[in-house]
C-alpha cells in the first residue's frame, strides 16, 4: 500500500451481533480524523450494500452461519485487497457456534417450535425461498476464504482497530502490542 | 445387576483406585457399560457419576452403549495400513454385516478400529475379543468369522520371531539368578552397581536408571512403590510383548532386586490392554515364583523384605504409557499427566515414592546385577551403554526382534533387516523421528538416534504422505485434552496434512506447519504434546521434495467450501416438519 493514500474501507457483520461495529464507533474522536484518512465503501455504517468498485481493507464481523454469509463472504473477497477477521466470531465462530454440538433439528425446533411465545398451534420452522439457508456448523471465516488478519477481541478495542487500519494507512505490516490482546 | 455390582465392590473392597478393574468386570458381563451401574457404584464407591464418567470415557475399550459381545478391533497402525488395513476392513464389514464403528444387526458383533495392537511384524492384525491376530487375509477373515458364529474363538497366534539374540538379554539365564546376589549385596550396593552401569530408561526418554533409583531411596517417606510399564503404546513397538511371553521371570527379577534396593514392599505392572491375553500366563508366573520364595513374605528368607506384584490391567490409551499419565491410571482415574515437579520418585503412586520403569530397563537390570556393571559396559557406546531390543517392521525381509548394541548405524540396521530400496525409516515410533538415506551412517543411541525400540522401514513404493498423516491422526485421537496447545494443535496439524494430500495447501501452509509444531511443542505439558509434531517437522527436513511437490506456490483466495452439501441437514429438517403438519 502507498504511503498516506486514502484507504479505502468495506466492513460487514455476518453471524455477529454488531459489538465489534459498536466498538469501531467507540473511536470518540478519532473517527473526526479516521475521516480524513479512509474512504467508506460498502458498510453497515452507510447502509451501503453492494461494491461499487475494489476497496483496500474489508473488516468481517462475525462467523458464517448461512448460505447468504457465505455468499457475502466471497463477494468481500473478490473486492477486498485486504480482509480481516474482526473479533472472536469471525476467527473461531464465537458464541454462535456453540451450537455446533447441538443437532441442528434441536436447535431449530428449540427456537421456533418449543418456545413459549411461538403463537400458533405448532411452530413453523422458517423457509422460503428469500431467506438465508441454515447451515450446518457456524464456520469461521478463514474456513470459506483466505483471510490476511485476524485481529482478536471480543470485541477488539477501538484502539486496537484504529491501530490496525492507521498501520495499514501508513503501509506498516499491522502490529498490536501486548496490552492490547491482552484481556484480563 | 445390583447383587452383581455389591459383589464386584466387595471383590475390590470398595476401593476407588481399582475403578478399572470394577468397568472392566462390569464390560465383561454386559458387554459394556450401562448407565444404571454408574448409579449403584456411585453408591458404593462414594465416587459422583461425572466422577466414573471422567474415567469410563477416557479408555477406548470401555464402551457406553451396547457394542456387540464379541468386539473386533482393527489395528489401524501405519504398518498396518501399507499392509492392507483397507481391505481387511471391507472384508470385516462383509463378513459381519456391519459398518467399521458399528454393531452388527445381530447384536453379536462390534467391529471398531483402535491404533497398534504390538503386532506390527504380523500385519495387518486384529483383536479377536481380547485375542490377537495377524497376517490377517480376507480367507482368514471369512475362517475367523464362520468360527465366531460357531461361538468358536480364534486362537491366540503370535509368531515371536528373534533375528537376532544379542548379549544381554539373551544371555544364558536360570530363573532367579540374579537374585542369587540378593545375599552379596547391600540395597545401596544394588543401587550402586545399576548407577555404575549408566544405563538409561528404555522406555524412550533415557533418564538414568540408577539415579532414579537413587533419588527414591533418599526420600523420607518409607512406604514405596515399584512401577512397571508395560503399557508399550508407541506404534510399532512389541519389543516387550516379547519379554513378557518369553521371559516375564526376567523382568520380575528386575523388580524384585528395585524393590530390594529402594525398601519397597508392593510392586505393580501397568498391562496394556491389547496384552490382556498375557495376564493369564504372567500371573501363573509371579504364583510359581511366590511357591519358589522369590516373591511373597520374607523373600529367599532374608529378613523383613517383603514383596508383591499385582498386575493392572490398562484399557486403551496411548499417553497411559507416560509415567505420571500411568500413576492416575493406577488409581483409578483419566490417564492425564501430572504436573512435574514432584516426581513419581518424590510423589508416585498413592503419593508415595515410586520407582517406574520400562519391562526392558528391569530385564536389563536382572543382568547388570548377575553379571556386573562392569560387564554391562562393554556393550554399547560410552553415553549409551548395553543394548537396545528393536521392534522391526515394515518394508524390510526380516521383520521381528532384534537386541543389537547401541551405537547401531542406520547403514548396518537396514542391511541387517535385509531392507532395500529403502525411502524411510521411522525412528523410535510416531513420536521419534523420520529419516532418510542421506542420514545413513548417523547411530542409535541417546546422543544421536534414541529409539524406544520402534524401528519402521517403509520402501520408495509407500506414499510418504499417507504414512505420516497416519500418525498425525494418531496423536490427535491419543491427546488427552487435557492442555490446549496438544488438544486444538493437533487438528490443525491434521487438517493442515489433509490439505496437503488434497492438494490445497500453499508454500506458505509449510511455514504454517513449522509456526504451529513450535508453539505445540514448546507449550504442551507431557510427551505426547512435545512430541507430537516430530512426525511432520522430521519428514519435512527429511523430504522436502516430497512436500514442495504435494503444495501450490500461491494461497487461494478461496477455500473448498461446499454450501450445497451444508445446507442439506437444514432442507431435511424442513421437510420433515412440513411432512410433519
Amino acid at each position: 500500500m502507498t504511503k498516506n493514500k486514502k484507504v479505502s474501507l468495506a466492513t460487514i457483520s455476518l453471524a455477529g451481533c454488531f459489538g465489534c461495529h459498536m466498538s469501531f464507533l467507540d473511536m470518540d474522536m478519532k473517527v473526526v480524523d479516521l475521516v480524513d484518512l479512509v474512504d467508506l465503501h460498502t458498510s453497515p455504517f452507510n447502509d451501503l450494500k453492494d461494491f461499487t468498485q475494489k476497496v483496500d481493507v474489508g473488516l468481517i464481523e462475525g462467523g458464517v452461519c448461512n448460505d447468504e454469509n457465505v455468499e457475502r463472504l466471497r463477494s468481500f473477497r473478490k473486492n477486498c485487497k485486504i480482509l480481516i477477521s474482526l473479533g472472536e466470531c469471525a476467527i473461531m465462530g464465537g458464541l454462535p457456534a456453540l451450537r455446533n454440538n447441538i443437532p441442528l433439528k434441536d436447535c431449530l425446533e428449540e427456537a421456533y417450535v418449543n418456545t413459549p411465545t411461538t403463537d400458533t398451534q405448532k411452530g413453523i420452522i422458517p423457509h422460503h425461498e428469500d431467506i438465508p439457508k441454515i447451515l450446518d456448523k457456524v464456520y469461521p471465516c478463514h474456513e470459506v476464504v483466505k483471510i490476511d488478519y485476524f485481529l482478536p477481541g471480543c470485541p477488539p478495542s477501538a484502539d486496537a482497530i484504529w491501530q490496525i487500519l492507521t498501520d495499514l494507512i501508513h503501509g506498516k505490516e499491522p502490529q498490536l502490542n501486548y496490552g492490547q490482546i491482552k484481556y484480563d | 445387576m445390583k447383587r452383581f455390582i455389591e459383589s464386584i465392590c466387595k471383590t475390590f473392597n470398595c476401593d476407588k483406585t481399582r475403578l478399572l478393574d470394577i468397568f472392566w468386570a462390569i464390560q465383561e458381563k454386559y458387554s459394556y457399560v450401562p448407565q444404571k451401574t454408574l448409579d449403584l457404584l456411585s453408591h458404593k464407591l462414594k465416587l459422583s457419576i461425572p466422577e466414573l464418567k471422567d474415567t469410563l470415557t477416557f479408555y477406548h475399550f470401555f464402551h457406553q452403549k451396547p457394542s456387540g459381545k464379541i468386539i473386533i478391533y482393527v489395528d489401524s497402525s501405519a504398518i498396518s495400513e501399507i499392509f492392507g488395513l483397507n481391505k481387511i476392513i471391507s472384508s470385516f464389514e462383509q463378513e459381519l454385516n456391519c459398518k467399521m464403528g458399528e454393531v452388527d444387526p445381530t447384536g453379536q458383533f462390534g467391529l471398531f478400529k483402535t491404533p497398534c495392537i504390538g503386532m506390527s511384524d504380523q500385519a495387518p492384525a486384529a483383536l479377536i475379543h481380547g485375542i490377537p491376530v495377524g497376517k490377517l487375509t480376507t480367507a482368514k477373515i471369512k475362517k475367523i468369522v464362520a468360527d465366531l458364529r460357531k461361538n468358536i474363538l480364534p486362537k491366540v497366534q503370535i509368531k515371536n520371531k528373534v533375528q537376532l539374540r544379542g548379549p544381554v538379554l539373551f544371555e544364558k539365564h536360570n530363573v532367579g539368578e540374579s537374585l542369587d546376589l540378593l545375599y552379596a549385596l547391600t540395597p545401596d550396593q544394588i543401587i550402586q552397581e545399576v548407577e555404575d552401569s549408566g544405563i538409561r530408561g528404555r522406555g524412550g526418554a533415557g533418564f538414568s536408571t540408577g539415579k532414579k533409583w537413587r533419588f527414591c531411596a533418599e526420600q523420607k517417606e518409607k512406604q514405596r512403590y515399584i512401577v512397571c510399564n508395560a503399557d508399550e503404546g508407541e506404534p510399532g513397538t512389541f519389543k516387550d510383548r516379547y519379554l513378557l511371553t518369553k521371559n516375564p521371570t526376567l523382568v520380575f527379577e528386575g523388580m524384585i532386586l528395585a524393590a530390594r534396593a529402594i525398601g519397597a514392599n508392593q510392586g505393580l505392572i501397568y498391562l496394556r490392554a491389547e496384552y490382556k491375553y498375557l495376564k493369564g500366563h504372567l500371573q501363573s508366573i509371579l504364583d510359581q515364583m511366590q511357591l519358589q520364595n522369590l516373591l511373597g513374605n520374607q523373600i529367599l528368607d532374608i529378613p523383613n523384605f517383603d514383596f508383591h506384584i499385582r498386575i493392572q490391567l490398562g484399557a486403551g490409551s496411548y499417553v497411559v504409557g507416560e509415567e505420571t499419565a500411568l500413576l492416575e491410571s493406577l488409581e483409578g482415574r483419566r490417564g492425564e499427566p501430572r504436573m512435574r515437579p514432584p516426581f513419581p520418585v518424590e510423589q508416585g503412586y498413592l503419593s508415595k515414592p515410586t520407582i517406574i520403569n520400562n519391562v526392558e530397563t528391569f530385564a536389563s537390570v536382572s543382568k547388570i546385577i548377575k553379571n556386573g556393571a562392569h560387564w554391562y559396559k562393554k556393550f554399547g557406546t560410552s553415553s549409551s551403554p548395553g543394548t537396545k531390543l528393536l521392534s522391526v517392521s515394515g518394508d524390510c525381509a526380516h521383520p521381528g526382534i532384534y537386541e543389537v548394541e547401541w551405537g547401531l548405524s542406520i547403514r548396518q540396521f537396514l542391511k541387517l533387516v535385509g531392507a532395500t530400496n529403502t525411502l524411510a525409516v521411522q525412528v523410535g515410533g510416531p513420536s521419534g523421528q523420520c529419516i532418510s538415506l542421506k542420514e545413513k551412517n548417523r547411530r542409535l543411541s541417546f546422543d544421536d538416534l534414541p529409539t524406544g525400540g520402534s524401528m519402521m522401514v517403509f520402501s520408495k513404493k509407500r506414499n510418504l504422505l499417507n504414512i505420516i498423516k497416519n500418525f498425525v491422526q494418531f496423536f490427535q485421537d491419543e491427546s488427552c485434552g487435557c492442555c490446549l496447545p496438544c488438544r486444538a494443535g493437533n487438528i490443525v496439524l491434521n487438517e493442515q496434512m489433509h490439505a496437503i494430500l488434497s492438494s490445497e495447501a500453499a508454500e506458505v501452509d509449510l511455514q504454517r506447519i513449522q509456526n504451529w509444531s513450535k508453539i505445540i511443542s514448546a507449550s504442551s505439558r507431557c510427551g505426547l504434546g512435545q512430541s507430537c509434531t516430530n512426525p511432520m517437522i522430521s519428514s519435512m527436513q527429511a523430504f522436502p521434495e516430497i512436500y514442495k511437490k504435494n503444495v501450490k506456490a500461491h494461497e487461494s483466495l478461496y477455500r473448498p467450501f461446499d454450501v450445497e452439501n451444508k445446507t442439506v441437514a437444514y432442507e431435511q429438517v424442513v421437510q420433515l416438519h412440513e411432512k410433519e403438519s
